[in-house]
């Protein structure tokens, strides 16, 4: 009984933090962020580890710079040197991040930022020595990288109490202790990473996630007993929707929307593109603070206050910035800035830390999302009428007591850290939601699956069909309050369309920017 | 006068704007206190306008640091007379 009343509670709690946000992610999703793609939040994902062996730790995927075509040279999308990225991590209830891993890049040319260069004829039988303008020369294996011109690093610290005051230490290289990890290449191509001569795909993306995958570092974080993981890198993107479709007032048919036969009715417009993405896991006895097994999580990014362009720039300095770091880019919860944060307030939500998250009130009580989808596809289609959306707002700002409430009030991905993982072949993609029928929880259901959104967020979740049904008003009882409560809402697009690994990081290696063929379709 | 203003460009300023926290270089009586030491308050009370290439170049040169917050912005009065010298091509090495 205890434990039906607890799965209860977690799946009303995530249904109900989901209903809050809808349809898209958070790619490009506030106007000043679509300046600075480079520090732009687009997803974030907390859950145990589901590998195998791993039980005993959790990881966090916090996504970047969203939209990368594969094909998006020279440059593809290094980090930015000039920006801090962040995972924040709350355990004591207080909506205060108590445990924060900070990240920081450093990109620089072969030659002392000189670069490579070749020997090219003056015409008089010399030659002189000439910078080429790729980021390699050469074929690029996991045992030679002797051809890369750009070489990508990173640092990572832990900072426990307050991210900008508290004390931070180097996190290292578990094998040799260096304080410097190298973050791979993107994949640029099926040459690049085959054979100059005879360029095939097939074994350049066998030789691709090879190379990628010798960055994947066990790591000493200071504080925690039990090394941890930590990798950086390129990844295809790991969200799914019908993004062109859902902006365009949600530009389908009713009837394929409404039709749950139709969750993966139309290709995922996002397959294509990739992400970077940044994943540390973390032994969770080193999460957590004595008894209290909830946490909240969430990622930011952050930039120098004063950027002054230079006039002469150069590869090392294009730009003198300075001041004290200046948060960008906040990401919790899947979808808020997106669709529930008017956009007007978008910079703000951006700016904004989950302490002070009441300020946002009314767009929780008061949801616009239910009342558009209503004037969109009235009028059989309509929004709950209950006002206001107190059960939101517990569940949105508080989690659910009993189950991941952690006495925080705040925005933010909570996790109970004593909820065991769901293998990764068991795992339901409605998450939590697979728990009720009609309104009313069944542990017995097929699929119910609490260790997943919003109890933390896995890779395979789709938040999308999930929150849309909520907002609908999915957890109601009545058709009074919720008069489409059980219509199956989704965006035409199915998250498990996505192939994620079973292992860490879990996110899956992107497509090459070209083919070997002549094409750079991916 | 192209060159002149491809001059002045020199000196091109994007600042990130902070809407959040403390003014760490603010006076107590709400004023910025400026690179020479005087401040923006007015004596009858008023706000002066701050020059923004001022307010950029002390906020790199004197304010970076990973444990500062930012500075506040609403609160000041910006103005931008495309100074000439504001960034010397010095400030960039």
């Amino acid at each position: 009984m205890k434990s039906k009343m607890r799965l209860g509670g977690i799946a009303a709690g995530a249904l109900a933090m989901a209903s809050i946000a809808s349809f898209a992610s958070s790619h490009r999703e506030a106007p000043f962020i679509t300046k600075n793609p480079k520090v732009d939040s687009t997803d974030f994902y907390m859950f145990r580890s589901y590998e195998t062996g791993r039980a005993a730790f959790t990881t966090f995927i916090a996504n970047y710079q969203p939209f990368q075509d594969p094909m998006g040279g020279p440059n593809y999308f290094s980090m930015d040197p000039e920006a801090l990225y962040e995972i924040h991590i709350d355990n004591n209830n207080d909506a205060m991040e108590d445990l924060t891993f900070q990240f920081r890049f450093n990109n620089t040319l072969a030659n002392s930022n000189n670069g490579v260069a070749l020997p090219i004829s003056k015409g008089d039988g010399g030659t002189v020595d000439v910078a080429i303008p790729l980021i390699n020369a050469g074929v690029i294996t996991a045992a030679d990288q002797s051809k890369l011109n750009l070489a990508e690093t990173y640092t990572v610290k832990v900072v426990r109490n307050n991210r900008r005051t508290g004390t931070a230490e180097d996190v290292t290289n578990a094998a040799g202790g260096s304080k410097v990890f190298t973050k791979p290449v993107d994949f640029i191509g099926a040459k690049s990473f085959s054979s100059l001569t005879a360029p095939d795909r097939a074994a350049a993306v066998t030789a691709y996630a090879a190379y990628a995958n010798q960055y994947i570092y066990n790591v000493n974080i200071p504080g925690c007993a039990t090394p941890g993981k930590v990798f950086v890198g390129q990844r295809a993107e790991s969200f799914a929707v019908n993004l062109g479709t859902v902006f365009d007032l949600v530009d389908a048919p009713a009837g394929v929307i409404t039709n749950n036969a139709q969750r993966n009715a139309v290709p995922n417009p996002m397959a294509d593109k990739s992400i970077t993405s940044i994943a540390v896991e973390v032994p969770t006895t080193c999460l957590v603070q004595g008894t209290q097994k909830i946490i909240g999580g969430w990622q930011t990014a952050s930039v120098r206050q004063a950027r002054v362009i230079n006039p002469a720039a150069t590869y090392a300095r294009p730009s003198r910035e300075g001041g004290a770091w200046v948060q960008v880019s906040r990401l919790g919860m899947p979808l808020v800035n997106e669709i529930v944060i008017g956009l007007k307030d978008k910079d703000r939500w951006n700016s904004s830390e989950p302490k002070d998250d009441t300020q946002f009130l009314t767009y929780v009580t008061n949801p616009t999302l239910p009342a558009l989808i209503e004037v969109l596809f009235g009028p059989t289609v309509k929004a709950p009428t209950k006002f206001p959306r107190a059960d939101l707002v517990a569940a949105f700002l508080t989690g659910v007591p009993n189950v991941n409430a952690n006495g925080a009030t705040a925005e933010y991905v909570r996790l109970n850290t004593d909820l065991p993982a769901t293998a990764a072949g068991s795992q339901n993609p409605l998450g939590a939601a697979g728990c009720f029928v009609n309104g009313v929880l069944n542990t017995m259901a097929a699929g119910c699956d609490v260790a997943g959104f919003p109890n933390g967020r896995r890779p395979i979740d789709d938040v999308v069909d999930i929150e849309l049904r909520v907002a609908m008003g999915y957890l109601y009882t009545n058709d009074t309050d919720a008069p489409s409560r059980n219509v199956a809402f989704h965006d035409a697009v199915a998250q498990e369309g996505v192939t994620f690994a079973t292992t860490f990081p879990y996110v899956g290696a992107p497509k090459p920017g070209a083919n070997g063929d002549g094409t750079s379709t991916p | 006068m192209s060159a002149l203003r491809a001059f002045f460009c020199a000196g091109a300023l994007a600042l990130v704007v902070s809407g959040c926290n403390r003014g760490g270089n603010n006076t107590e009586d709400g004023g910025y206190k400026l690179p020479d030491g005087g401040t923006t308050n007015n004596p009858d009370g008023g706000m002066s306008e701050l020059e923004i290439t001022d307010f950029a170049k002390d906020l790199i040169l004197n304010h970076t640091a990973d444990n500062n917050l930012p500075e506040t912005t609403e609160d000041k009065t910006f103005k931008d007379s495309e100074s000439s010298s504001g960034f010397p091509s010095s400030f960039f090495q």
